[in-house]
């Protein structure tokens, strides 16, 4: 029987309580942002008491339909103002569905004059508010051995670092991996990290012990379709297995990760480049998914057993696509970070011009370690670079940078954990790639218009996941659409994201699409697997329409208009190269994606 | 467009290595060509690349040839290709590649994920679909 645990930082108390109702189908995103639009007063100071943090496993978390272990986490965003949900893999999500727990609202905060800092253990009908002061302050991968090593049951860790303790917009809320090896599963985006460490927590530490699988209310049919799926998942050439029947590299996510997308977009003509100016980025190959598998290769044949890269590996037990990585140094063959994804290596990697592969893993392994938002902050230092403070393509001074964040007197340190758009504004700059204050991430939207779509107007600020975009012929909808620099998006931008509310609500990671985008039977494998543990036919688009307009209500409630469904200026004025393109979507065509919700 | 007999007729009776080694005269002047950039499995039409490199190929230009013909002229079929492009457009197996476009090969693994599937329907990831859409 799943529950909900309420901890108030105020008084240092908690409670459990039964799901209402209209609870009973949510999870995940719908679960976070069910208690943020229902609970949260929209006008509220993001990083003061009446802002709440919410946790919640994806609905089939804990079970095993194939990759559904995602934990999301929820609050009004420091960030955009309005609402945000960032949802990432590790340990936490199985961990918590296991004991039953549907959601953790932290509510309240300690007193502003207090210097205490809590970890919260979350186990089987148990909880414990425990100050820990000696857990504040360490890097995260620090932090992850020693809780691991106080707490031998090997639990998921969330948590906040140095930036989200310090109440900064960049900070993530980390998550450890599975091997306890590196805190880099993030929910980064949104400045989420902020919000924990306004609740002086630094851990949330969730323990299994005495838990079970959570059981399907339709156990034959849930098995039966999570069969299926696992099948058709195994049988694609995106998500399947790592070699074919002659030992030639066969799934790309299993070889090459979510980075294979490097070659892919530059060729496409669509990868932003120092900071937005081009759409090619001749370095490209060199920090590729395919520059990754080599590495980890020679590393294994230099190092052997010592050799701590590696590549197919899943980011939360029971995940079958694993594009996640180990990337190794190559002169030990230790590990240097895990993962090192597309999002990723485009901030810290293209869109800064670096191209030297080792010195983007170390400014991935440093935000890791300060616990900030790759994205985010990738876009921050681009902007140190457009005014002039740090040379384009110079590894070694955005490290330095970046390790200025450790000195908590440094205004250098503050400012590159201060978010993009802060910090562009600080240094003069004009073009500061954000909506709604929220950086862009890895797809330029002047030759890649639908994604730009999304950016303007998905209530989370500019994101690519949150319109992600699942095939249109998924949903039925069909057209004539030839040139993907076709303006009319409206639709299919707000029947993605709605397809896409869903699955961050199920537990599902997002990238079973490729399956059941090209395989029928693994598309109603997936809807059959939700629709048989909860025991009644749930509509996708439905779904997800439900959950969007709850995070736009909240957001209205807050202030926003149209007007903050807009990308930056410079898009529509500036031509990116090659295909020397704006952006040139109509306010109307933006504005129609959610007219009448 | 000045077309030498040799760009038209030679580039049928290329094997692959043949290709390959007509890859490291391509960058003197001659006749048009076509320069195809090669990833994944692709890459090893070109002896000794690496993956961590761009790995090039020059092939003479045909006037009038489409995609499909091509790619068959290198050897290759559709069911070996995922996304490719012509220019940083996606190519269609009826596309006609002009002389000096850049043409990516990506093998049947390689295809755009999140934020790129609107540029799909090109007929060699999934034949029948007809649209490009999100
Ligand atoms: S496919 Fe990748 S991101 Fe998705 S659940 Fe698996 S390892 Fe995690």
């Amino acid at each position: 029987m799943s529950k909900v645990l309420r901890v108030n930082m105020t008084d240092l108390t908690f409670k459990w309580e039964k799901l209402k109702p209209e609870q009973e189908h949510l999870a995940g995103r719908a679960f976070t942002s069910h208690i943020v639009s229902t609970e949260v007063d929209p006008m509220c100071h993001p990083l003061r008491e009446r802002n709440k943090f919410v946790v919640s496993p994806g609905l089939l978390a804990g079970t095993y339909a194939p990759s559904s272990g995602r934990v999301s986490v929820g609050a009004k965003s420091p960030l955009t103002s309005g609402i945000k949900e960032a949802n990432a893999g590790g340990l936490t999500g199985t961990r918590l569905a296991r004991i039953g727990v549907r959601g953790l609202i932290l509510e309240g905060a300690p007193p502003a004059a207090s210097k205490d800092w809590y970890t919260l253990l979350v186990g089987k009908d148990k909880c414990e508010i425990v100050k820990k002061n000696e857990y504040a302050g360490l890097g995260t991968y620090d932090l992850i051995a020693r809780i691991w090593k106080e707490y031998p049951s090997k639990p998921g860790i969330i948590g906040c670092g140095l930036a989200g303790q310090r109440l900064q917009k960049a900070a993530g809320v980390f998550g450890n991996n599975v091997e306890n090896t590196d805190a880099g599963r993030y929910a980064g985006r949104g400045g989420l990290g902020a919000v924990l460490g306004s609740k002086h927590v630094v851990a949330i530490v969730s323990d299994d012990t005495g838990g079970a699988v959570p059981a399907a209310k339709e156990n034959d049919r849930f098995d039966a379709a999570r069969k299926t799926f696992v099948k058709s998942l195994d049988a694609h050439p995106i998500t399947g297995k790592l070699k074919d029947d002659k030992g030639k590299p066969f799934g790309a996510l299993k070889n090459y990760g979510t980075n294979v997308l490097q070659n892919i977009l530059n060729e496409a003509g669509g990868l932003p480049t120092r900071a937005f100016h081009e759409g090619r980025f001749e370095g490209a190959a060199k920090i590729s998914g395919e520059a990754v598998h080599e590495l980890v290769d020679r590393t294994r044949a230099k190092h052997g057993d010592k050799a701590q890269g590696t590549y197919g590996h899943a980011c939360h037990p029971g995940c079958v696509m694993a594009c996640s990585n180990a990337v190794p140094y190559e002169d030990t063959g230790k590990l240097q970070v895990s993962p090192l994804e597309y999002e990723t290596v485009w901030a810290l990697g293209t869109n800064l011009g670096i191209s030297v592969l080792k010195d983007v893993a170390e400014l991935n392994r440093l935000c890791n370690d300060l616990g900030v938002d790759t994205i985010e902050t990738g876009n921050t230092l681009a902007m140190l670079m457009e005014a002039g403070m740090i040379k384009f393509g110079d590894g070694p001074a955005a490290i330095a940078a970046l390790k200025e964040a450790y000195n908590p007197k440094s205004y250098l340190g503050r400012l590159v954990c201060s978010g993009a758009s802060t910090t562009g504004h600080a240094l003069g700059v004009t073009r500061i790639p954000v909506v709604k204050g929220q950086s862009l991430p890895a797809y330029d939207p002047r030759p890649i218009r639908g994604i730009g779509v999304t950016y303007a107007t998905n209530p989370m600020g500019a994101d690519h996941t949150s319109g992600y975009t699942i095939a249109a012929e998924i949903l039925g909808i069909k057209g004539k659409v030839t040139d993907p620099r076709d303006l009319k998006k409206a639709d299919l931008s707000r029947a993605f994201q709605s397809t896409t509310a869903y699955l961050d609500s199920s537990g599902y990671c997002l990238f079973v699409a490729f399956c059941v985008l090209d395989d029928d039977a693994g598309f109603k494998a997936m809807t059959d697997t939700v629709d048989s543990f909860l025991g009644k036919k749930i509509d996708v688009t439905e779904y997800g329409t439900a959950v969007l307009k709850a995070e736009r209500g909240f957001n209205q409630r807050a202030g926003f208009t149209e007007r903050d469904d807009r990308l930056p200026e410079f898009f529509r004025t500036e031509k990116l190269p090659p295909h020397n393109v704006t952006f040139d979507v109509t306010d109307a065509d933006i504005d129609a994606v959610f007219k009448g919700f | 467009m000045a077309h030498g007999a040799r760009a038209v007729d030679d580039p049928y009776e290329f094997g692959m290595t043949h290709l390959a080694q007509h890859m490291h005269e391509a960058t003197a002047q001659g006749p048009p060509r076509i320069e195809i950039h090669l990833y994944g499995e692709l890459r090893s039409l070109v002896p000794g690349s690496r993956p961590d490199e761009d790995t090039v190929m020059w092939v003479a230009h045909v006037m009038n040839e489409t995609f499909e013909q091509l790619t068959s002229r290198m050897g290759l079929t559709p069911e070996q290709l995922g996304d490719c492009f012509i220019d940083g457009t996606l190519a269609k197996k009826s596309d006609i590649v002009p002389s000096g476009a850049r043409v990516a090969l990506f093998p049947y693994n390689m295809v755009l994920l999140c934020g790129g599937q609107h540029l799909k329907g090109h007929g060699y990831t999934r034949g029948e679909l007809d649209v490009d859409y999100y």
